[in-house]
């Protein structure tokens, strides 16, 4: 309880301060589309999966000012497995799975600051969600991660960017929000922007992601997750 | 959607939430640091981007020899896209070495497309100049220009074309011509130099006007090509010489203008020239150079800030596209980064 209100002390100071500060200020509204490709290895014998088909659609809105900014991004899609496919876990059991489709949603939470002129370093609050398509089982995997992000102008219109980053430890859960484990995982997105029009850009490039998580069942799973994908952004100055 | 944070996450986060900001803030709270530049920068100036389209040609290709390579067209050009970007806030820049009349053509095109009603515009030229001593009439020089066939060449009414075009758009549009003969472009016009005590209401006045004008390395005389082993012509090494050392947030180019002059025709035999584009639309509007890295004494460079009275950030202001501060590259905004 003492956390929580800890917690809306520094969003509501944080808000404030932000709504009295007059300066390089803007909102960013971005939608991006990812084709996607998920495979891994479910630590067994042959148990190697890929998926057959993958996609996600995500938004995102954003705050900044001036070497500060703060986001949310949601991103949601489904996976098909035609074959072996990412195994369910629970505290004690793991039940293999093939010819399924995953839904999967995250969302992620980030502030940054740029400590450099085009280098800042950002947190993000991430959560996933996985529902398998043949039984409703969900895993959650959350944790916090760390990471750095950068731009390099080419010309005018064109701009290369990048990021990089880990969660170090998160934590697995099932659906009733039992722990069935650990993980970690770490991503790398590079990119290039362009800019259509003074307030909205275009965005494209590549993601990876991995992932390894370790089961209270004694059980590793290692996937990846790498994504192609084209966005668009709009600027809104306050 | 459901997601599993346990309450010791959310903690964190809005420890971290409220702490970033706050990082910022103490560096803004150095008033110290900013108040100098921010007194001196406060007339409400137009909200437009500046951009810029530059031309050096260098490498000629006539094959009859006509049109000898020039040795500094295009470091001129490179100097000044270098200065306008990093040092007045100019957000998109295009810059072409070596253009043919097509490369030009296309510039041209491309650049009036995407110009905006509030925007400052300008374009240098460095390159050959022409002139037909029968008809008096003036052409630039693109580098596949074919020895003395005009059709080969950019005249003056295409490039007066183009420019009106661009003004018809634009707030403010400035063409600098570093070639033989380009004066043959302008008319002179005659605007006021800023009283000091009223300079604010001087900058707020031209500013709201529109404003078309035109600087030339010469009238319709021969120019010089690398002033004293500079590597720069003598009227873009003058142009170049006052840019820098110009300690005033904002600079008209009527002020630019008389100081050019006055420097290039004291030390070399040329005489360059300014006035308006005739009948574009001016209407006794100034195109305002506003200095982004000033050099405060006693402020460390990354404290100073130029603070421009315009909003911001709606692709209006000067540097708004690519927010520039002090030495530093222009700040994008790139998508959320995510893991």
């Amino acid at each position: 309880m003492c956390h929580k209100k800890l917690m809306m002390c520094g969003l509501v100071s944080t808000a404030l301060w932000m709504h009295t500060a007059a300066a390089d200020e803007r909102i960013t509204l971005g939608v991006k589309l990812l084709g996607a490709g998920w495979s891994g290895d479910n630590g067994g014998v042959s148990s190697s999966f890929n998926s057959t088909e993958g996609g996600q659609l995500a938004f995102s809105a954003s705050y900044t000012l001036e070497k500060f900014y703060a986001g949310i991004s949601l991103q949601s899609g489904n996976y098909k497995f035609d074959g072996t496919a990412p195994d369910q876990f629970t505290p004690s059991t793991r039940v293999s799975s093939s010819n399924v489709e995953i839904e999967q949603r995250e969302m992620d939470l980030l502030a940054g600051y740029y400590f450099w002129d085009t280098v800042s370093l950002f947190v993000d609050i991430k959560g996933v969600s996985n529902t398998w398509s043949s039984s409703s089982y969900k895993q959650n995997f959350g944790g916090i991660g760390f990471g750095a992000s950068g731009y390099m102008p080419i010309n005018a219109d064109w701009t290369g960017y990048g990021s990089v980053g880990f969660i170090g430890r998160g934590e697995i859960k099932d659906e009733d929000k039992v722990k069935v484990g650990d993980g970690s995982s770490g991503a790398l997105e590079i990119g290039a922007v362009y800019r259509m029009a003074p307030n909205s850009t275009l965005n494209m490039g590549v993601k990876f992601r991995n992932y390894r998580l370790e089961y209270l069942t004694n059980s590793t799973q290692d996937y990846s997750i790498n994504a192609l994908f084209v966005g668009y952004n709009h600027e809104f100055a306050l | 959607m459901k997601y599993a944070f346990s309450s010791n996450v959310l903690f964190v986060a809005a420890i971290i939430l409220a702490g970033m900001p706050a990082m910022a803030a103490t560096e803004n709270s150095r008033g110290i640091a900013l108040q100098p530049v921010e007194q001196k920068v406060v007339a409400p100036l137009n909200k437009g981007v500046y951009r810029a389209l530059i031309i050096g040609n260098n490498d000629y290709q006539s094959e009859d020899g006509l049109w000898k390579p020039l040795k500094t067209a295009v470091s001129d050009a490179r100097a000044v896209q270098k200065l306008l970007e990093n040092s007045y806030g100019f957000s998109d820049v295009s810059v072409i070495e070596n253009a043919t009349r097509r490369d030009v053509l296309k510039a041209f095109e491309a650049l009036s497309q995407k110009v905006l009603p509030d925007d400052n515009v300008l374009v240098y030229y460095a390159g050959h100049g022409f002139m037909e001593s029968e008809t008096n009439r003036g052409y630039w020089i693109p580098v596949d220009a074919e020895g003395r066939d005009n059709t080969t060449f950019l005249g003056n009414s295409t490039i007066r074309d183009e420019l009106t075009l661009i003004a018809s758009r634009a707030k403010h549009t400035l063409l600098i011509s570093d070639s033989c003969f380009s004066g043959t472009l302008l008319r002179r016009g005659v605007r006021g130099i800023p009283d000091a005590a009223d300079s604010e209401q001087y900058y707020k006045k031209v500013s709201s006007k529109k404003s078309v004008q035109i600087m030339t390395a010469g009238g319709v005389e021969f120019v010089d090509d690398n002033y004293q082993s500079s590597n720069h012509s003598p009227f873009t090494y003058f142009l170049l010489n006052e840019l820098k050392n110009n300690d005033r947030p904002m600079l008209t180019l009527s002020e630019l203008s008389t100081n050019v002059e006055k420097a290039v025709a004291n030390n070399v035999d040329q005489v360059p020239e300014s006035g308006v584009l005739h009948g574009a639309g001016d209407e006794l509007g100034e195109f305002i150079f506003i200095k982004m890295d000033l050099v405060v004494d006693g402020v460390p460079a990354d404290r100073v800030k130029v603070q421009v009275n315009v909003k911001q950030g709606d692709g209006s202001q000067p540097g708004s596209r690519v927010v520039r501060e002090k030495s530093g590259p222009r700040k994008e905004v790139i998508p959320v980064p995510t893991l």
